[in-house]
């Protein structure tokens, strides 16, 4: 699977990313690709991407995300899983959200 | 000593009051015993100013413009000596520059009327001489040839086959309107020409603020800049002029007399403009175009224009009256009407006394009068209105309560010393008559005797028989008020008519009409949806028996316009003369009973149920969380109640014994400034029966947090420690009892700080845990309240960015920085000064694209 998460300047969620990395490494989870990016530079790249998650600063824009890229699976990470960076939870999101894609 | 050009102009204007045609230079050098160069100096002077002519023949006269005495065409600008002050003394100085008139830009927003300020311009350089009564003035409008740019050279600067504007406007005045929509190769060629041609026109540009660049642009080759001031900007004394204008000129058209209410007037005085002066004209114009529809074929002479013949936008001004009250009271009083016609420039008011100088006797009067008309004889109706007196006192009494809300009301509308001797006459007669006087007897008589001190004719409508009446049953009262009058009558030195007594008993006696049976309020239901008001009024009916429950419906995706208008007309049809309780959900109709209130004179008491924003809550807030605790809690806790009287209770939580349960409630109850809540001491431990013993609370009330030792971890209510409370400076109590970190109590942040330090390499997360918290609720409290996402969000996100600065990293731009430090200066400040102690933590300097990604966030930008 490709994600790729998105938050106000790509700084916070690029701590998250290697935290995914390493968990999806451990679980022996086919991530093929994971990237971080900022609301303002996502539209280029998405396309690129199976799913989009949102730090929980960003949220709010769920709307315009889905709508900027497309109609993609757009998800908002719930704030706890990401401030403690809960890879489980969400992988769990991903899943969900690939399965209503679907 | 006046200067000898003002000696002159006199001299002259002397003349000119006997009938001559004018005074030659001869004359004048003569009297003044002046050198004649001197004098044509002072007198070319005066005619460039525009204050006098000089005729062609020979010997050349000097003359005042006729019926212009000492005036100009500008002094007709309403405005010009307010607003407009200013823009006039810069364009009598462009058109008197010596030699030649400088040009002028003349800025500001459409409909300012800047193409009517250029006529003017070139009205006054005729009227003072500077150009020829034949000079020609020609308008350029670039809006003709909008998107076709070849066309401007030639049609502005003419070709082989006809001329241009320019050349036709040789020797006069040309205007460029809207000169924003010039092409900038026209502009230059433009400005080439204005500075080559010394026959060239004097130029005005026009040009629509709202492009500025071209405006800065324009502005550096015009040596003039006017600036027209927004509709908004002008004093509303001004703008009601403006209006009066306008009226008058319509009914020129018209040729009839227009009559308008003073609300109607109110609310074209506040609408918003945002085509300023223009808009008004038009507005008024499509009314009065209106008013001709409906009354076509109508040999009336006064039509009447009412709110529905304007847009309807219109009326929202009301929803302004209440901010600008007092203003508005000054320039258009209530319960006047006012007409416009023709000739006369000036409003007349109509009823002109029927505010201030209300008294009883008018109704009497006009009762007096209606009586005679009918045929009656003096007698009859003498005896008719003595039998009226008592329901005419009635309603006079409660006229003039309405008219004076305080004393310093009242100082403005009587005389002085009246106030001072009713106030000692009531401080007197108080403990006499064993009573207490509400302050409605107080006003009501002040004003009662102004209008009798004031009044020259008596009037008898009380018989003998009830003055026999009145001393057998108020017989005290009575002696008292003779003793009021006698000193009244000494000193304004006037005689009372033995009615005055009578009177003055009856306001001593007045109760206020609560006796009155007949007459009692109703309640109106006002709620959104289909069927909802109608609903609940019929199930309270069928349940009362009774016939005082209306309802009102809300139409929905209808907000102010059009409700006004309605819900006032079904207050009107519903009142009964005792008020109007009115039950309602949407909080905008809290502010439109306000206005409808002080408009109306209606009584209004407000019962503000707001079930469909609490519906509207829950149902977003439960679309995004699955916990209905939360979703229960995160809206009670935020909802304004406003009036709606729920009880809000702290729970003191000890796990053993009451002792400390009870003493922490003593403690906040203390400290923590609570003015709207109860604190209820728990002492147990089990979670059972505490959930009872909750359940049990919030059936009366909404328990807004638990203070105590542990935390029972029951219905999302939130909890404050019992550290928080005692481990922080008392004056910080109310702030931690105000639960302004409420939402983080559902994050661990141990595990938050676990996860960061293993993550950031750069970063002391025991400086962290200090530093960072204090910065969020410092956001949270000072720019504006976060979310939960936003709150977490923005802690990580700090973090993280901390950690990029000391590791020497560069912080990602934001594309919207500049916009946003202009859009949001305030926060952006707010969120500098807040970030400071983080910075000087970990000595780092956030950059100002930082700074715009914090605000993005905070105001989900």
């Amino acid at each position: 699977m490709k994600i790729l998460l998105i938050c106000a300047g790509g700084l916070s969620t690029s701590m998250l990313m290697k935290k995914l990395e390493k968990y999806a490494a451990e679980k022996g989870i086919n991530l093929e690709k994971i990237e971080a990016v900022s609301t303002a530079s996502y539209r280029d790249v998405c396309q690129e991407y199976d799913v989009i998650l949102l730090g929980p600063q960003v949220s709010y824009q769920k709307a315009a995300v889905t709508e900027g890229s497309g109609g993609m699976p757009v998800g908002a990470m719930a704030p706890y899983d990401y401030a403690i960076g809960n890879a489980e939870n969400i992988f769990k999101l991903v899943d969900s959200l690939l399965q209503n894609k679907k | 000593m006046k200067s000898y050009k003002e000696r002159v102009y006199e001299f002259i204007k002397l003349h000119m009051s006997e009938d001559e045609s004018g005074v030659s230079t001869q004359t004048l050098t003569d009297a003044f015993e002046m050198q004649r160069p001197n004098m044509s100096a002072i007198l070319n002077s005066l005619v460039r100013e525009g204050r006098i002519g000089k005729t062609d023949g020979r010997p050349v006269l000097y003359y005042i413009p006729k019926g212009n005495t000492a005036k100009d065409c500008f002094d007709n600008l309403i405005g010009a000596q307010g607003s407009l002050k200013r823009a006039i003394q810069l364009a009598k100085a462009a058109v008197l520059y010596p030699d030649k008139s400088l040009n002028v830009l003349i800025t500001g927003a459409a409909g300012t009327g800047k193409s009517f300020f250029a006529s003017l311009i070139y009205r006054f350089a005729v009227e003072s001489g500077v150009l020829p009564a034949d000079a020609p003035y020609i308008v350029f409008d670039c809006k003709e040839y909008a998107g076709q740019d070849s066309h401007f050279t030639d049609k502005l600067f003419g070709n082989a086959a006809e001329d241009g504007y320019w050349e036709r406007a040789a020797r006069g005045v040309l205007l460029i309107d809207n000169a924003e929509q010039l092409p900038a190769g026209v502009r230059g060629l433009l400005r080439t020409r204005i500075g080559s041609d010394e026959e060239g026109p004097m130029v005005i540009a026009a040009c629509d603020t709202q492009n500025r660049s071209v405006c800065e642009d324009l502005a550096r080759k015009a040596p003039i800049v006017i600036d027209l001031p927004l509709l908004s900007e002008r004093p509303l004394s001004e703008r009601f002029e403006i209006i009066q204008a306008f009226f008058t000129l319509e009914a020129a058209r018209l040729n009839r007399t227009l009559t308008i209410s003073a609300e109607l007037l109110r609310c074209l005085l506040l609408y918003d403009c945002d085509l300023n002066v223009m808009q008004l004209k038009v507005d008024i114009k499509i009314a009065c175009a209106n008013v001709f529809v409906r009354e076509h074929g109508s040999s009336a002479k006064v039509f009447s224009v009412y709110i529905g013949d304007f847009e309807h936008y219109v009326r929202k001004g009301f929803l302004h009256y209440k901010a600008r009250h007092d203003e508005i009271e000054r320039i258009i009083p209530a319960d006047y009407s006012y007409s416009f016609d023709a000739h006369t420039m000036a409003m007349s008011a109509i009823d002109r006394d029927k505010l201030k100088e209300k008294s009883m006797y008018d109704d009497l009067d006009r009762r007096a009068i209606e009586l005679s008309k009918r045929g009656m004889a003096e007698n009859e109706i003498h005896t008719v209105l003595s039998a009226e007196l008592e329901s005419i006192f009635h309603r006079y009494q409660s006229d003039l309560i309405h008219l004076v809300v305080n004393k310093d009301q009242l100082k403005k509308m009587v005389d002085g010393r009246i106030i001072q001797m009713v106030e000692q006459f009531l401080s007197d007669a108080a403990p006499k008559l064993n009573v207490t006087f509400p302050a409605s007897v107080f006003y009501g008589l002040c004003l009662h005797l102004n209008a009798a001190v004031n009044r020259k004719d008596g009037i008898n409508t009380v018989t003998s028989v009830q003055i026999a009446e009145i001393l057998e049953n108020w017989k005290a009262e009575y002696t008292l008020s003779l003793q009021l009058a006698h000193s009244v009558e000494q000193e304004f030195g006037i005689t009372l008519p033995v009615d005055e007594v009578v009177l003055i008993t009856m306001f001593l006696c007045y109760k206020a009409p609560m006796t009155d049976t007949t007459k009692k309020p109703v309640i109106l239901y006002a709620f959104l949806g289909e069927g909802v008001a109608k609903a609940l009024a019929d199930a309270v009916l069928a349940i009362t028996k009774q016939d005082n429950v209306y309802y009102y419906e809300i139409p929905s995706g209808q907000e102010t316009e059009g409700v006004y208008d309605e819900l006032k007309t079904v207050l009107h049809r519903i009142d009964r003369g005792n008020g109007v309780i009115v039950v309602y959900d949407m909080h905008f109709i809290g502010t439109i009973l306000d206005a409808i209130e002080t408009e109306e004179r209606l009584i209004i008491r407000q019962l503000p149920i707001p079930l469909t924003t609490i519906g509207v809550e829950f149902s977003r807030k439960a679309a995004l969380e699955g916990n209905i605790d939360s979703v229960y809690q995160g809206v009670i806790g935020h909802l304004n109640f406003g009036n709606l009287n729920v009880r809000r209770v702290i729970i003191t939580l000890c796990s053993t014994g009451e002792g400390g349960a009870e003493e922490l409630k003593n403690y906040i109850q203390k400290y923590g400034k609570l003015t709207d809540m109860d604190v209820i001491p728990l002492a147990m431990s089990d979670r059972d029966m505490l959930r009872e013993e909750f359940k049990k609370i919030m059936q009366g009330g909404i328990i807004h947090c638990v203070v105590g030792t542990f935390n029972p971890e029951l219905f999302a209510i939130p909890f404050v420690p019992v550290s928080d409370v005692l481990g922080v400076p008392k004056a910080e109590l109310p702030e931690i009892l105000k639960l302004k970190r409420v939402e983080k109590s559902e994050i661990d942040f141990n595990e938050v700080y676990t996860y960061l330090g293993e993550q950031l390499e750069h970063i002391s997360i025991k400086k962290l845990k200090k530093a960072l918290p204090p910065v969020i609720d410092r956001l949270n409290l000072e720019v504006a309240p976060l979310s939960l996402d936003s709150e977490v969000g923005l802690f990580i996100h700090l973090a993280c960015a901390a950690n990029r600065l000391l590791s020497g990293g560069v912080l990602p731009k934001n594309i919207r920085k500049d916009e946003i430090m202009q859009r949001y200066k305030k926060d952006f400040d707010k969120v500098l000064s807040i970030l400071r102690p983080l910075e000087k933590a970990f000595g780092i300097i956030f950059t100002d694209d930082e700074i715009a990604n914090i605000i993005t966030i905070i105001r989900k930008i």
